[in-house]
């Protein structure tokens, strides 16, 4: 297992490099001049100023390796280029917690709920309710979460003023945000839980639970469940990383202030060095929830843990 | 001898001598179909199906065809009918500029549709090439493709699309590119899987053994074995692709004005939700129509192809 | 032998519901199992014996599968199983009667230790606590001649050969000692070398816990060494039944016959010429009126296909269902054996 887990860090760490790499060559070689709206009404030699402020003087290659020493050295990932003085590693520190709070909300009410719906529809196959609940999945799964905020928006908010429209702040003002962004999630993870359970349930050795004498609720419980949760555990490490963030769309909608609007806020201006930065810091958690994952995976099934520790 | 017989009293010409029937010891059971007959049998008896295949068909010919009994154009501006409801001159209504809704989600709509389908095209063609290499050749080459589409399948997908069309451009190329660049590793591990599978077959190893070139024998075979895969994977990734644009021009970062998309216009619509809801209404009702459509229609499918998944 | 029926089929129908049709797998087969024997069903694959003994476990699949025929009876100690609900059924599998399956590879819980899959029925059955079931289940392991028990019984089904897994099933399946134990194609996926130990291996427990088996095959070979009778079923009827001599020296069915000639046999010197079966069994959606071999039988009448045959009864154990043995039928090129009165 230990020597499974290292491996799959390094791997990890390897994809992670590639990643930080690729966004900064692609970003130092986009179309244009990040600097040059800026500094266009400067005289010459404030302009130079600025270039060698941020470094942008020397060639590429240089950069990325002064870039590389200060994110291993310093675990500094870099100052906006549009608003002097502000650091990706202030944007993060104020916004991603922010993000954070709704995404874990989100999440635990996602696989919470979604899961044993999943379970249920497919122990209760083509009853009435499984018919039921899977029309309605699929109309869940057809709908983007910024149309199922714009209905809660106007109906639960507009109309009926259970709810503030937007903003941020107060407790009261996470119920749309979160209802919006856990349905569509609910969907997703009873439509993979149903799949995968029922895929288990036709398979052998359910029918040796049965030969042994095992009910229904043992051989749910102690045959069936780990299995179907197998495949559900990888889509779980990816929806760990949206966290804090992934949520772009639901962030904007109720102007909340999480890193995942500022992210697009820095996208639409250009802000090259700060999307630089957060995006790094997405790939980041991205990288360690694939760890986390594997090791999961590496728990769930024993194929992995065990042949881990042998090789 | 004990014969227990109830009637001994059988006519002789009844114990004629007939031997093996041919006919009925080589009987064929039902009809015999071709595959794709039998499939459209079994996909025409999925009545949810059949809706979704009439109402893609339906969404398809209006957004088409829609502007022609309109008669309007989607950038003509009449500032005196601006916020207009729905009404017999403007079937959808008009937005805050005065322009008609239904024209402009019928133009937004092909733009959307047609971004579905080129990055589906794209992605084809990308994972299938990528896929037969590495199928066909094996042995470092199969490795490098595939540690390759690891590391790809491992990114995460919207911050890559985000990087990349910031760095390429916000025209519809770059949109098409950024998202066909993140997905074609399924299709790719598919057809690796495919050709692996036919390498092993009993008449390909005999070919390769007799020297013949097995790469064009192989390939043959490649495309009737995996329409059915093809086909619902087509139908799957078609929405699948529509969201992420409605997603990306939601935010802004997609389609830019003059231009428009069924994302793009919900995101203007989404400022008037409060007293113009329809503006935002009519845009959102066709996103999740036509993924709501693709679903049926691929679940039908798949169905339809594998009849053991029925049961 | 001991004359106490243990287990008494009558009568029973299974059909199945399929998109195609409903599909009559089982038609009408009546069977009986004594205490401590060994009875073989033997036919080809789709011939409803799979089914016939899933249908005394009670582990066909509910919604497709309907088990119907009048006065259909699966007696188990003068109980009718076939009025028992799933309660009373879960106390009677794995308990009473057991059951291990063709595939070793996907008959075992691949999450689970080896050790735990085999506690688990004591625990279900005898409220076993965790450390006796374990104590148990590493006798059990031991008693199929799993070497380094203490330390396979923690490890998982990937971690076992297919030999040693079905070595695995047979302990899940014996460890509460049952009186009866369905081996449904114990061996067919196996090498042939390890085949021999495991009906080794079955015969062996048999004979110690008097336990009665029923051994389903396609594999005459298998059964010979085995079985004390064999019911040979073909398209859903069981066809032929007697003692193995009896089957084997002197079957009386055209089926048994050309199943028996179409195996070849170091041994047999005479230069009998090997008798191969044309054709497929017919389709059970539409199952024939007349005996369901006529179609594949050499020697078929007309009669054959328009009337199903009644039993012949050649001794006290042995009967067959043929047209041919009716006084009238004509037998002018029928092999002797088939004819011969057995005194």
């Amino acid at each position: 297992m230990a020597k499974f887990i290292v491996k799959r860090v390094f791997y990890g760490l390897l994809t992670l490099f590639l990643i930080i790499t690729a966004t900064f060559f692609l970003i130092a070689g986009a179309p244009g001049d990040p600097i040059a709206a800026k500094v266009e009404q400067m005289p010459d030699r404030a302009q130079e100023v600025i270039r060698k402020k941020y470094g942008l003087d020397k060639p590429v290659v240089e950069r990325y390796f002064i870039y590389m020493k200060n994110l291993i050295t310093t675990g500094d990932f870099g100052e906006s280029i549009i608003y002097t003085g502000k650091s990706a590693n202030d944007v993060i520190k104020a916004n991603a917690p922010i993000s954070a709070k709704i995404g874990i909300i989100v999440l635990v009410l996602q696989v919470g709920i979604g899961i044993p719906l999943g379970l249920g529809t497919a122990l209760g196959r083509g009853k009435m309710y499984d018919h039921m609940i899977r029309v309605g999945n699929v109309l869940c799964i057809c709908t983007p979460s910024f149309v199922f905020a714009a209905l809660l928006q106007y109906f639960l908010a507009f109309k009926l003023k259970l709810a503030p429209v937007f903003g941020w702040g107060q407790p009261k003002h996470y119920i749309l945000p979160v209802l919006a962004y856990t349905i569509g999630g609910i969907a997703v993870y009873n439509k993979y839980m149903r799949g995968s359970t029922l895929s288990v349930i036709n398979e052998d050795y359910i029918v040796t639970a049965k030969a042994k004498g095992c009910k229904k609720g043992r051989i749910v419980r102690k045959h069936i469940l780990r299995n179907s949760m197998i495949p559900i555990v990888t889509m779980i490490g990816p929806a760990v990383a949206g966290i804090f963030g992934s949520s772009f769309v639901i962030e904007r909608i109720f102007a909340i202030p999480g890193l995942g609007s500022y992210y697009v806020k820095a996208v639409s201006d250009n802000d090259y060095t700060m999307v630089l930065g957060i995006t790094i810091f997405y790939a980041m958690l991205y990288v360690a929830s694939l760890i986390i994952v594997d090791i999961l995976y590496g728990i769930v099934d024993p194929r992995i843990k065990v042949a881990g520790t042998e090789k | 001898m004990d014969t227990a017989r109830t009637d001994m009293v059988v006519a002789d010409e009844m114990f004629q001598r007939v031997g093996i029937d041919e006919e009925l010891s080589e009987h064929l059971d039902k009809p015999s179909l071709t595959y794709w007959a039998d499939v459209w049998r079994r996909f025409r008896k999925d009545k949810l199906a059949l809706f979704g295949l009439v109402l893609m068909v339906a969404i398809i010919a209006t957004v088409f065809l829609g502007p022609l009994f309109s008669g309007k154009d989607y950038k003509y501006m009449d500032s005196s009918v601006k916020n207009l409801r729905p009404n017999a001159q403007y079937w959808f209504g008009t937005d805050d500029m005065g322009r008609d809704i239904f024209t402009r989600v019928c133009y937004g709509g092909r733009i959307s549709i047609l971004i579905g389908f080129l990055c589906t095209i794209v992605m084809f063609v990308i994972g299938s090439l990528m896929g037969a290499l590495a199928g066909l050749k094996g042995g470092w080459v199969d490795n490098l493709i595939m540690r390759f589409a690891e590391f790809v399948g491992n990114l995460p997908y919207l911050i890559i699309v985000v990087i990349l069309t910031m760095t390429m451009g916000r025209s519809i190329f770059a949109i098409v590119l950024a998202m066909s660049l993140t997905s074609w590793v399924g299709t790719c591990r598919m057809v690796r899987g495919q050709i692996l599978q036919l390498k092993e077959l009993d008449y390909i190893e005999a070919a390769s053994a007799l020297g013949a070139n097995t790469t064009r024998i192989i390939l043959r075979h490649l495309l009737p074995n995996t329409m059915g895969i093809i086909m619902v994977q087509v139908t799957m990734s078609i929405p699948g692709f529509i969201f992420g644009e409605a997603f990306l021009s939601y935010v802004g970062l997609g389609i830019r004005p003059p231009g428009t998309s069924w994302g793009a216009l919900a995101s203007a619509g989404q400022a008037r939700l409060m007293f113009h809801p329809h503006i935002l209404f009519f845009p959102c009702i066709m996103i999740v129509l036509t993924t709501f459509a693709f679903h049926l229609v691929g679940d039908g499918l798949s169905d339809a192809l594998d009849p053991k998944l029925r049961e | 032998m001991k004359n106490s029926k243990l287990l008494e089929i009558k009568n029973l129908h299974v059909s199945f519901t399929t998109y195609a049709g409903i599909v009559r797998a089982v038609r009408g087969v009546d069977l009986y199992l004594e205490e401590g024997e060994t009875l073989a069903i033997v036919g080809e694959s789709g011939c409803g014996k799979t089914v016939t003994v899933k249908s005394i476990m009670g582990l066909l699949p509910e919604e497709q599968a309907v088990i119907s025929g009048e006065g259909a009876q699966i007696n188990f100690h003068e109980h009718n199983l076939l009025a028992f609900d799933e309660d009373r059924m879960s106390a009677i599998r794995g308990m009473h009667i057991s059951m291990i399956f063709q595939d070793p590879m996907t008959s075992l819980n691949p999450t689970m230790k080896i050790g735990d899959q085999i506690a688990e029925s004591l625990i279900v059955h005898k409220g076993a606590s965790g450390r006796l079931a374990r104590q148990e289940a590493l006798k059990m392991l031991r008693l199929v001649n799993i070497p380094n028990a203490e330390e396979r019984i923690d490890q998982y089904p990937f971690q076992f050969s297919g030999g040693m897994r079905q070595r695995a099933m047979i302990a899940i399946a014996l460890a509460c000692d049952p009186e009866i134990l369905i081996a449904d194609e114990p061996t067919t996926a196996l090498d042939v070398t390890i085949q021999a130990q495991i009906m080794e291996l079955i015969k062996s427990l048999q004979r110690e816990r008097n336990t009665g088996v029923i051994l389903v095959t396609h594999d005459l070979g298998l059964v010979a060494s085995m079985a004390d009778r064999i019911n040979v079923m073909y398209a859903g009827q069981i066809v032929e039944r007697g003692t193995t001599d009896e089957i084997f020296y002197d079957p009386k069915h055209p089926y048994t016959f050309a199943l028996l000639r179409s195996v070849p046999k170091l041994s047999d010197h005479k230069q009998e010429a090997l008798y191969s079966l044309v054709g497929t069994p017919p389709d059970l959606i539409k199952p024939p009126v007349g005996c369901p071999f006529a179609p594949r039988c050499r020697f078929a009448m007309r009669i054959c296909r328009d009337r199903p045959a009644e039993a012949t009864h050649f001794g006290p154990s042995h009967s067959s269902y043929c047209w041919l043995h009716h006084p009238k039928a004509n037998t002018s090129d029928v092999p002797e054996t088939l004819l011969k009165e057995v005194v």
